[in-house]
Order: structure tokens, then sequence, then C-alpha cells
């Protein structure tokens, strides 16, 4: 058997994996995406208008972006607050998880002994923490980063404990079967399997830091959007209010078209990425 | 076609990892459960000669696959006890003398090809340096020359199982371990690989253990054929294979053949 004969029987076509091809297809692929929003915002300022409901019940869409594009640089400095508290707890939470679920999956009697801290950890509503947060530690960057991580941490340890318990077992006797070390099975082999089962804690806990960040600054804050929204609340200002509202939800949407974009770059080989991109 | 590796005659000196003498000895095997125990394997004694290619076939639930894996080191025998080459298995694992290929490929998908042929090299790499030949050669070897920066899921079943076979070869291990490599490939694919496999054994002669539930593989392959009875396991007979090599597909209508099909089927049956 020559090698152009085995050629001919390959069954699929190599993929290219660059930044180009992935973007263009989330671009082709949002298409029903942004029909949908659009339609939406229509229906919204249609119905405003039809009823005539005053602007300080529910604003039209048109009054609340041309309130954003006039606050957008000064929601924008705030919000620069926010991303970096929530980035920080979101830096650290996963630490935490990860480290966390590598010991917990190496030494069974870890895990009896400190999951169940980490479930009540996880059961405390952050509602209640919030205003004990900002009298231990003030009304800046600290407590909002403590906020995120304590929301941020668990789904990564729980996941990651799935993930590292996720490695296909024939993979891992032939690493057994030609000696390989517990770090090397560890890092050649669990590590990778853990990927997708991280990415899954990670698209949500984005969102998660964001708005434990968010509570954070709602029970008093110096800076971020979620003063913004606070007192924009309280002054009656709904306009901007839903200006910020709305500032925050764009923000949001960015973040989660960010993360499926790295998502297929790093986890090109996994089944759930490959079947979703029609191969 | 380049010839990559000098087939060893008995009359030369053997290279270090041509032998692959095992013993089996007496070995037995006990599952202890919670509240239950499972006899897999009473007393197996049996002897694999040096670049032999022996087959365990049996009916399902005989522990063919249990002594499989005894042997390669990954389970404990109850009593009993294994030698490879004079060595435990779990030395001949660190001293990288056991190449297993599984039923399924279980390749890395993160992987190329070649990188997943490259693999036992970056583990335990204290083990030295033992090579069989280039990575671009045992994929030429196996028929996947085009393939080697292609990823796993881009292959079919029978390509990935060719993959696996490289990537236990490339080591150039003492025995070669095999658990129903075929058995998850279609019949067409099934019967083509098992003349690639004696195509590529020929080329490397490795000590082959092979477990398998199909009679006609068995004798193709095999030198010989070892019946196990069920649960629990035992040897009922060793049969052996006097067909000529190198084989190919015309044996399978030779009246030789035939015969030790009916052999093995009436063992297999009772």
């Amino acid at each position: 058997m020559t090698a152009t004969s085995s050629a001919t029987v390959a069954t699929r076509q190599l993929p290219r994996h660059g930044f180009g091809t992935t973007v263009r297809g989330l671009a082709l692929g949002s298409g029903p995406a942004v029909f949908g929003l659009v339609a939406f915002f229509v229906g919204w300022e249609f119905l405003v208008r039809i009823t005539n409901t005053p602007s300080f019940v529910v604003p039209a869409p048109t009054a609340i972006f041309a309130r954003l594009i006039e606050e957008a640089p000064s929601y924008g400095y705030e919000f620069l607050f926010t991303l970096a508290a929530a980035g920080a707890g979101l830096a650290i939470g996963t630490t935490i998880g990860i480290v966390g679920a590598v010991l917990m999956a190496s030494w069974p009697v870890l895990e009896r002994s400190l999951f169940p801290l980490a479930v009540i950890l996880k059961l405390v509503p952050f509602i209640a923490i919030a205003p004990l947060l900002r009298i231990w530690l003030g009304y800046e960057l600290t407590p909002k980063i403590v906020l995120a991580t304590l929301i941020t941490f668990f789904p990564v340890l729980v996941n990651c404990i799935a993930g590292l318990r996720s490695a296909d077992p024939l993979a891992l006797e032939f690493f057994r079967s030609v000696g390989a070390s517990r770090w090397e099975i560890l890092r050649r082999l669990r590590w990778m399997s853990t990927l997708p089962y991280l990415f899954a804690a990670f698209k949500v806990n984005v969102n998660l830091a964001l708005i434990g960040a968010i509570v954070g600054e709602f029970f008093g804050s110096d800076h971020g959007i979620g003063k913004v929204i606070n007192e924009t609340a309280l002054r009656l200002d709904i306009r901007a209010m839903f200006a910020a509202v709305m500032f925050l939800a764009i923000t949001g949407v960015t973040l989660t078209l960010l993360m499926n974009v790295l998502e297929r770059r790093v986890l090109y080989w996994h089944d759930s990425v490959r079947t979703s991109a029609g191969r | 076609m380049t010839q990559m590796v000098t087939p060893v005659s008995p009359a030369a000196t053997p290279s270090r990892n041509a032998r692959g003498h095992v013993v089996v000895d007496r070995v037995a095997k006990t599952f202890q459960g919670a509240d239950s125990s499972v006899e897999a394997l009473r007393e197996i004694s049996m002897e694999i000669g040096e670049q032999e290619f022996v087959t365990l076939i049996g009916p399902s639930g005989c522990g063919k696959s249990t002594l499989l894996r005894i042997v390669g080191g990954l389970i404990e025998p109850t009593t009993g006890r294994i030698e490879i080459r004079g060595q435990s298995p779990s030395e001949a694992q660190r001293t990288k003398d056991i190449g297993f290929v599984f039923q399924q490929p279980a390749l890395l998908p993160w992987r190329t090809v070649a990188s997943n042929v490259e693999l036992p090299f970056q583990l335990n790499k204290g083990s030295g340096t033992d090579r069989l030949c280039s990575t671009e050669e045992i994929l030429a070897l196996v028929g996947l020359g085009a393939f080697a920066n292609a990823h796993p899921y881009q292959l079919s079943g029978g390509m990935q199982q060719r993959v696996a076979i490289a990537r236990a070869l490339i080591f150039d291990p003492a025995l070669l371990l095999m658990d129903e490599p075929f058995g998850a490939l279609d019949e067409i694919t099934r019967e083509g690989m098992r003349y690639e496999l004696l195509r590529i054994w020929g080329q490397s002669r490795k000590t082959v253990l092979f477990v398998t539930h199909s009679i006609p593989e068995a004798i193709i392959l095999s030198d010989r054929v070892v019946v196990m009875s069920p649960r629990p396991g035992q040897i009922r007979e060793v049969i052996k294979i006097a067909l000529p090599r190198p084989r190919n597909d015309e044996i399978e209508s030779t009246t030789d053949f035939v015969r030790y099909a009916d052999r093995l089927r009436h063992l297999l049956k009772a």
C-alpha cells in the first residue's frame, strides 16, 4: 500500500484553525440572533409609543440608546472598576478551584473533609454577605473581589474534579503501561481532559463574576457600573438607569462572544465544539 | 521501500528487544467486591517463546482480557507470577518493554497523529531511548504516511487503530499485548487489518500476546492458540497452528485452515 492510495482514503478535509475562520463563522452564524434582537427592540419601541408610556416608567429604546451614547465615556470609566474587581475575583476563584480540585482528586480524604465546607460556602446568599463585606472591607475594590471570588470558585472546583476524572480509561492504561508517573499522567492526560469542563465553568463564571462585583457595588461603592445603576435608580433617572443596564448587557454579550471564539480555538479537538461547528 | 528493521533470525545474535520470553506461572485472579467475589482466573500457566505470536481465545467473560492485563502489569494477580524476559511486569513497564493496543484506539484527541505516536518518548524518560525507527517510517509502515499532521477525529476507526499500533511499536518493546484491537471495526476493515498486522509484525517480529474471540482471526495470525474455558478461566487446550508464513488470504480456503477452525469451534462450544 503506497502513500498516495492512503491519501485518497482521507475521510474529512483538514480544517484551518485560523482566527479569521472562526470569527467569520461566528459572524455568519449570528444572523438569526441579530435579527431576533432587532425585532425585540423594534417591538419594544412600538409598544411604548402605542401606549404612550411615560419615560420614567419604561423608556423607549431610542431614548435609551441616545442617553447611552451620551453617557458612554463616563459609564465606560466606571465599568473599568467593575471589570477589574470581577476579573481579579475570577482569577483568584479559578485558581483556588483548580488547586482545590487537583488536591481533592489526588487525596480522596481531602475531598471528603473539605468538599462539604465548599458546599456550605456556596449556599450562603451573596446578597447577605455583601453589606458585611462592605462594612469590613470598605467602599473600594476589595469587597467586590472577595464576592466575585466566592461566587466563581465553586463551579471551577466541581467541574475541575469531574474533568480530572473524565480522562479516557484506556489512555490512562496506556500511560501506566509505559511507566508514566502520576505527575506525567496529570500533566499530559488529565489536564487536557479537564479543559472542556473548565471552559464550561468559565463561561458561566464570566457573568457570575460581573454580577458578584455589581451586587457588591449596590451596597455602597466609590465606583463601578453597579454604583451608577444604583444612583440613577435612586434619583429616578430611569432613562439613565436603563442606559447603564443596556451598557452592561452589551458588555456581557461581547464577553460571551469572545469566550466562544476562545473556546473554539482551544477546544478544536473536543466533540462539543466540533459538532456545533457542523463538522 | 527501505527496510527499516533487519528481521532477526534465530541463528544471529538476537537484539535485546527481540527476545520476549514470557512465563505465566500459576496465575489466578479473584476480584473482591463489597459483599461478593468473582473468580476470574484459576491457575493459568503458560509460556510464550521469543518472537512467537500467541492468541488467547475464549467465550465472553472467560478472563482473557484480565489475563492480558495481568501480563502487562495493569492488574495484580491474586496468586502466581509473571516473568517477562526475567523481569516482573512492573519492571518491564519501567523499562518500557510492554506495548499495549486496546479495543479502542485511546489516542489523545488534542494531539496530531505524529504527536500521538511520539507520546511514549515523553513519558518515563528515564528508561532510555530505545526507538524502532523514525516517526515518519513507522507511519509509512502502517500505511498512514500522509496523515502525520491530521488529528484523530479526522481519521476512520481503522486508521486510528493503526496509529495506536504505531504508538505501541515505536519504542521497540519486547512484548506486544493486544486486546481485541479490531473488535470495534466493521467486518471488512477487520479482515484487511489482520493481514496488515501480519505485514507490520513481519517487519519487526515482536513477541505478541493477542486476545480475540474470532476463530479465523486466531488461526490467521498465530503460531499457537490458547483456548480458554468459561469463567473461572482456565486453559482448555493449546493448539499449534502449523500453517506456513508469510500468510495471505488464500490460506483461508485450505483444508488445514478449515480443520483448525472446526477444532476451535468444537472446543469453544462445549
